[in-house]
């Protein structure tokens, strides 16, 4: 029998998402920066202003704490759980948490802790349901953005971010 | 309404001699039902769960009229507005005031379906406005001036060249448009723009939920979110059998649709929007509005074919439909091809118009083994067959034909007696290969096909019991 | 075979095979004899009502299925050698008759005593064909739409033709596609209909067999007039006929 966060990274891996998994937030910057070296990225990101992703620091990086514009290549957003039947990022907008960082940066890193992993969408919402208001935008987000409308071939990168990096926080 | 049908021949016979619309077809034929088949191992109760997700949409349809009043009330209270629309043109209307009232010049639009319903973009163009369509295959779409040929993959029927050579006459500038690699990449930078320059986007809807007020929005490529992050003012345009009870109800069919569609387990962006921004937000749109279009629906309420509302618009009954795989989506003449065209057109077309969309089925049953929402595909279509035969729409020849047939087999005097001059007819016509190449009345038959002659005699006259 | 001796059963020919091919009801009797029943054709029997039914003339079907269910009635068994033909009777007959209760009564009886011919021979009969010896011949057996999913019978025809062991059984590519007879269709929208034939004839020749079977006459005709408009000298034979040959 898989974990959850074993059945969670596989899912993610199924849907053509990569995985990360780091100990604490504290190892993030350092991940990020050699993810932006690898990809050929200036070190510099917009940052979801979630509050554990304020305290950290970013030492080595450009961080910004604002929605995407057209010119941000890199985001790193803060997902409120994620579902391991399906490999599913949940995010909730709200003052700390604009879904541009989702869509807008080619490149998408996000950030959730293993205690946040739940099986089912069901659970999600028993979760959501407590939330008062009720999210005005809950992004589910499966994989990077990918269409199939040329020839029925398979490219990502269509519209949201070609390369989806999710960020496994073990505490 | 006019009762003259469309002509589908023609459609089919052109459909037919396209060399690249054929091995687009053929190309999806093969690869659809392997990618359907691998997504479906992770849900190795298919059967339980389309089971339940049509009992889901029966208690939603019986009870439509409350849950959208609860849906209503929810997004009222979320501060967006909800308007209901019993026609097509209240809709349009009602969609051009709102971006009237915003001063829309340019607005964005993920693909839905309804709007093609509406023709929307026609009417905001006629007024004005300039349309972005931003899901890639209906962007192509758009720019060939066509409809979409699928209600998944609108442009399904175009090739890598001709999507390069729109882009060359459309975009005005020099680049390289070799593969499919570029021609993505040139769409994405072409379009990014138009989301921050417009002022209005239009989404559809797969579900709205009661419990929540909440539109949820499912596409791959993201573009329906920038729709509705990036304009001040966010449309909802959907139709009035999209409304489920609760929250766990979606995760049901989150469970089917994506399978269902394109052979995932999950398309990538699930979008669920129950308002405008909300307070302390610092994007998403700061007005919301979410027109509900009847459109002809409400007729099947309560009707013995109200079944074909359990539709969720997944087009997994057109991937299998050996006649959709021959003649594809533009012969069927309207919005909705395939197997849920033909039984949903002609009700919100009309049934003389829309004729041959509901004739031209083998009956295979192909669809109704993959629908994940377990919609009596062929038994709709024979009671449509059967109202029409009824109204008289088929021509007297045909109805003729048939009461001549049912009275002949009801009289073995008779039936024998045709039989006695037919057969030999038939087998003199045929010759010695027994063989009919042309036979009056069936001709349709003659198409690079012979016909073997009747081997001679009969078995079942002159027996002894 | 003690368990079958002595029911009845009526062989109802349909009128595509009363009229094209009578050789297959003779073979289907044998077979019936064979397997140890006591086998009747009523007379009277034509059309079992499906080409008015599927082109919406209620009327017609119920006159020509009123007839029919007073005919097969009154026997222990009714066997057909088609399969969109049984499951007119099996699943469509007691539709028609909703308003006529004493009709539709004697329907639903004759609903659950009524076969296709492969499935009664195997779950009924429980009947083989005799093991022959000798060169196995390649054939492609066509499953039609209503035998495979309308009646839920595919293992049926496979067992019957694997028992004989006269057979090198080919796996067809698409088996589960309509060949795009479909009756009236095949005239009505024959170019469609003889494009679908076509891309099934492709996959059987790709195949190379000798012989190409299936138990619905109509697919058979289809695919047949299709195969001798390309120049394939592949035989067309319904199951029936394959089973009820000897060895000369």
């Amino acid at each position: 029998m898989k974990t959850r966060a074993e059945t969670f990274a596989w899912n993610v891996k199924n849907q053509l998402g990569k995985v990360h998994q780091v100990a604490s937030l504290e190892k993030v910057p350092a991940l990020v920066r050699r993810l932006a070296e690898q990809l050929g990225l200036e070190p510099k990101a917009v940052v979801a202003a979630a509050s554990d992703l304020k305290d950290i620091n970013w030492k080595g990086l450009e961080v910004e704490h604002r929605p995407a514009g057209i010119e941000d290549v890199l985001g790193i957003s803060r997902a409120m759980a994620g579902i391991a039947e399906t490999g599913t990022l949940v995010f909730a907008s709200g003052k700390s948490n604009p879904p541009s960082l989702n869509f807008i940066p080619e490149y998408s890193i996000a950030i959730v802790r293993e205690s946040e992993l739940v099986d089912t969408s069901e659970e999600v919402w028993a979760i959501l349901r407590e939330k008062q208001p009720f999210p005005a935008t809950i992004n589910m987000v499966t994989g990077p953005s990918r269409t199939g409308d040329i020839e029925q071939t398979l490219f990502l990168g269509a519209h949201g971010p070609r390369e989806l990096h999710v960020v496994m926080v073990k505490s | 309404m006019s009762k003259t049908p469309l002509d589908f021949e023609k459609g089919a016979h052109e459909a037919l001699g396209s060399a690249t619309l054929q091995q687009a077809l053929g190309k999806f034929q093969t690869g659809y039902p392997l990618l359907r088949a691998r997504a479906m191992q992770s849900l190795p109760d298919f059967e339980k769960v389309r089971t339940k997700a049509a009992r889901i949409k029966d208690f939603s349809l019986k009870n439509l009229e409350q849950l959208t009043n609860q849906y209503r009330e929810k997004v009222e209270a979320n501060g967006g507005t909800v308007h209901i629309c019993e026609t097509a043109e209240d809709a349009r209307k009602t969609v051009v005031e709102i971006c009237r009232q915003v001063e829309a010049k340019k607005i964005t639009k993920s693909k839905s379906m309804v709007t093609e319903e509406l023709a929307l973009n026609d009417a905001l163009e006629a007024a004005g406005m300039e349309v972005l369509e931003t899901d890639l295959g209906e962007y192509i779409v758009q720019l060939a001036g066509e409809r979409p040929s699928h209600i998944v993959g609108p442009a399904l029927h175009k090739t890598k060249e001709e999507v390069a050579k729109l882009f060359k006459a459309h975009h005005k500038t020099r680049r390289k448009r070799e593969t499919g690699e570029q021609l993505v990449r040139e769409a994405r930078e072409v379009l990014r723009e138009q989301y921050f320059a417009s002022e209005v986007g239009i989404t559809g809807a797969n579900f709205l939920i009661a419990e929540t007020g909440t539109a949820v929005i499912v596409t791959n490529e993201g573009n329906a979110d920038l729709c509705r992050i990036l304009p001040k003012t966010h449309i909802v345009v959907t139709s009035m059998e999209k409304v489920i009870p609760t929250l766990d109800d979606l995760s049901v069919f989150l469970r089917l649709l994506a399978r269902s569609a394109s052979g995932q387990e999950m398309t990538s962006y699930t979008t669920l929007v129950s308002g405008p921004r909300g307070p302390g937000e610092s994007e998403g749109p700061t007005s919301f509005h979410v027109v509900i279009v009847d459109g002809g629906r409400s007729k099947l309420l309560g009707t013995e074919q109200q079944a074909l509302l359990r539709c969720i618009k997944c087009g997994a009954c057109m991937n299998v439909c050996p006649v959709y795989m021959s003649v594809g989506g533009h012969t069927y003449g309207w919005v909705y091809p395939g197997p849920i065209g033909a039984v949903l057109n002609p009700v919100l077309n009309g049934f003389g118009t829309m004729y041959h969309n509901y004739q031209a089925s083998t009956f295979c049953g192909a669809c109704e083994e993959v629908c994940p929402v377990k919609i009596p595909l062929t038994k709709i279509m024979r009671d449509w067959r059967t109202r029409a035969f009824q109204e008289r729409i088929p021509g007297l020849g045909a109805r003729l034909a048939l009461w001549l047939w049912a009275a002949i087999a009801a009289n073995p005097f008779l039936y024998n007696l045709a039989a006695g001059a037919g057969i030999p007819i038939l087998r003199a016509l045929a010759g010695k290969k027994g063989v009919l190449k042309s036979l009056p009345f069936a001709n349709g038959w003659m198409k690079d096909r012979v016909l073997d002659a009747p081997e001679g005699g009969r078995f079942v006259r002159g027996r002894k019991r | 075979m003690a368990v079958n001796k002595g029911k009845s059963v009526a062989l109802f020919a349909t009128c595509l095979v009363d009229l094209w091919r009578p050789a297959v009801a003779r073979a289907a009797e044998r077979l019936l004899i064979k397997a140890g029943f006591k086998v009747a054709v009523p007379s009277g029997q034509t059309c079992c009502g499906q080409v008015n039914y599927n082109s919406g003339d209620q009327k017609g079907a119920r006159k020509l299925a009123r007839r029919h269910i007073m005919l097969l009635a009154p026997f222990d068994y009714v066997v057909v050698p088609s399969g969109s033909c049984a499951d007119m009777i099996k699943n469509h007959y007691p539709a028609l008759f909703g308003g006529d209760l004493d009709v539709q009564k004697t329907a639903q009886v004759l609903s659950g005593k009524t076969y296709e011919l492969t499935e009664f021979l195997v779950r009924i009969a429980r009947w083989k064909p005799a093991r022959e010896k000798g060169a196995k011949r390649k054939l492609v057996y066509h499953d039609s739409c209503s035998c495979q999913r309308s009646l839920r019978i595919y293992k049926e025809p496979r067992l019957l033709l694997e028992a004989q062991g006269k057979y090198d059984l080919q796996a067809l590519t698409g088996e589960d596609r309509c060949c795009g007879f479909g009756g009236l269709f095949s005239v009505k929208y024959g170019e469609v209909s003889s494009h679908m034939a076509g891309k099934k004839t492709a996959a059987i020749t790709a195949l190379e067999p000798e012989i190409l079977t299936g138990a619905d006459l109509g697919c058979l005709l289809n695919l047949s007039g299709k195969l001798k408009a390309e120049g394939s000298a592949c035989e067309v034979r319904h199951i029936a006929e394959i089973l009820a040959e000897e060895e000369a």
